[in-house]
């Protein structure tokens, strides 16, 4: 399945012919230039990614597909409705890993269905805190470059 | 009480004498009128100066003086401006002069008394004094009332941008993380060349969206201290632009129907608040999608009208409510609204000499809204083919131009030409 890369609602799923180690990652966003570039990262952290732009499609995406991590925006699907994605996922599978990407000024919600959330403060600590959800699977230089 | 400042602007020395002791006397020794007479005799008195008289007339409940001196005395209080020239007189005036005196109407308010009828002099000054200072209390209630309206066309400008701020920041965010996790990418030792060029590229056009954000934000916020003339099509595509987002994620439809290149001799942040409220409305409107339909149109005729359309298949309102809008602290989104939207709406379009009009229908099925304004000449301004074409080659040979708003239009004038 392909989606319509001039469709704001598609969803990219690569369905990627995955190994064994490499882990399958969703990230799920509004925006397709953000979630472009959270693709590259990380696969170029050796993760095999599916992007999902656009609430109803992500759900979809979600249930079709079990994956090792699903990273949600809690502001930026439907604006805000990242939260309620994150229960419609854990209520179809309870054992999903969820990541709640959040903006720190806005806070940490204090209930969340989501096992960890993730600052958005730059792409290390994604990595850093992606990798660690999926027990060190990913490839991540924790000491490259020296910055976050 | 306090004491009645009377400013007597008299030259007839008899009179003023008349007038003087029928006021400080015993007929009215002791009501709670005591006259005070100001020495702001005109040509005569010893207070001269410009700023002593002026004083006079700031601090004066009303005015006494002679058939005479209306004139004398009707300039000096117009000369002294606003709020003024409201002050109240009391003519005292021989019995002759009286029929005369009633023809003219120098003052706001004023009564004639001549001699033969002096005993009720201190019941015409009671009585201006009352009118002035019921005038008095009535401009400073006005003078409030300006100021209240101003105060909240200002607040909700600011609820207006504070509502955006959200989506701007959500909008400024995403490129900014985009931009972070490409360099980041591009720095990694172990990444080709050909790769690390794409992400700086990608980057760039990320960096690129943040500036063309922050830059629709200025243009909303900035002050227009000056009227000009505004393409209307390019107001409404700047407030389309603002609700993008907004508009995508409820699943909504936009429907332009440029019908016209009119201009509005307006303030462009207001006007482009007038579209941003009711862009605002109808998002609100249609939380599970629907259809917003903006048409710009001219109806020429004895009166050529400018119509702007603003059209939306939201949940609507039954006829009572739809009357309501517009009007001050009116709201149907209960504790989330301030009642101050539409107002302000309705204010800037009246404030433009345009009008507004609401129909809605909340029947299932056949649901909406349909705000439909109209603008009338001096206020609009409708191009001529020669001003189109002149600025259709500007345009091309500009080549391009930042504002997509504007080229938009242009092409629509073109196809207005063609047409």
């Amino acid at each position: 399945m392909e989606g319509n890369a001039t469709d704001p609602l598609c969803i990219q799923i690569a369905v990627p012919s995955v190994s064994a180690a490499q882990p399958l990652v969703i990230v799920i966003n509004d925006d397709q230039s953000l979630l472009e570039s959270r693709r590259k990262l990380l696969e170029a952290c050796g993760a095999s990614v599916s992007t999902a732009c656009g609430e109803l499609m992500a759900i979809r995406e979600a249930i079709l597909h079990p994956v090792g991590l699903v990273l949600i925006d809690a502001t930026n699907v439907g604006l805000e409705h990242g939260e309620k994605i994150c229960e419609i996922v854990r209520s179809i599978r309870p054992d999903q890993l969820i990541g709640l990407l959040v903006q720190p000024e806005c806070g940490i919600p204090t209930d969340t269905s989501a096992d960890r959330v993730i600052h958005r403060t730059g792409p290390r600590r994604m990595l850093v805190e992606a990798n660690e959800m999926l027990s060190g699977r990913l490839n991540v230089d924790l000491w490259q470059n020296g910055n976050s | 009480m306090t004491a009645i400042r009377i400013l007597e602007v008299v030259q007839d020395v008899e009179l003023s004498k008349i007038a003087r002791d029928i006021l400080d006397g015993d007929r009215i020794g002791n009501t709670r009128a005591r006259a005070h007479f100001y020495d702001a005799t005109i040509g005569s008195g010893s207070s001269t100066s410009v700023l002593e008289q002026e004083a006079a007339i700031v601090a004066a409940d009303l005015i006494l003086t002679t058939s005479r001196d209306v004139a004398a005395a009707a300039a000096w209080i117009g000369a002294s401006g606003e709020p003024r020239q409201s002050l109240p007189a009391v003519i005292f005036t021989t019995a002759e002069a009286k029929a005369a005196l009633l023809k003219k109407a120098e003052f706001a308010g004023w009564d004639v008394v001549s001699v033969d009828e002096a005993s009720r002099l201190p019941w015409a000054v009671m009585r201006a004094a009352e009118l002035s200072e019921a005038r008095r209390r009535e401009i400073k209630l006005q003078e409030e009332l300006s100021q209240a309206k101003s105060l909240l066309l200002k607040n909700q400008k600011s609820i207006t941008v504070g509502r955006l701020l959200g989506s701007i920041a959500h909008e400024i965010n995403n490129p900014l993380e985009a931009v972070a996790n490409l360099l980041y990418l591009a720095q990694r030792q172990s990444v080709e060349e050909r790769d690390a060029n794409d992400c700086i590229a990608m980057a760039e056009k990320e960096l690129q969206r943040v500036g063309d954000i922050t830059r629709q934000m200025l243009s909303f916020h900035r002050e227009s201290r000056t009227m000009e003339e505004i393409l209307v099509t390019g107001a409404v595509e700047t407030g389309l632009a603002l609700f993008e987002t907004r508009l995508r994620h409820a699943g909504v439809d936009v429907e332009r129907q440029y019908r016209s290149v009119g201009c509005l001799t307006a303030y462009a942040g207001e006007l482009r608040q007038v579209f941003s409220n009711l862009f605002a409305n109808s998002v609100d409107a249609m939380p599970n999608g629907g259809r917003l339909i903006v048409r710009v149109q001219e109806r020429l005729g004895a009166v050529p009208k400018l119509c702007i359309t603003v059209a939306d298949t939201g949940v609507g309102m039954s006829r009572a409510v739809a009357k309501q809008v517009g009007e001050l602290f009116f709201t149907t989104k209960g504790e989330t609204g301030t009642g101050l939207g539409m107002w302000v709406t309705r204010q800037l379009i009246e404030k433009h000499g345009g009008k507004m009009r609401v129909s809605s229908s909340n029947a299932p099925g056949r649901s909406g809204t349909v705000f439909r304004i109209v603008f009338t000449e001096p206020h609009a301004r409708f191009k001529s083919e020669l001003e189109l074409a002149a600025e259709e080659s500007m345009l091309l040979t500009r080549g391009t131009t930042t504002e997509p708003a504007k080229t938009q239009a242009a092409d629509f004038g073109s196809e207005m030409k063609r047409a």
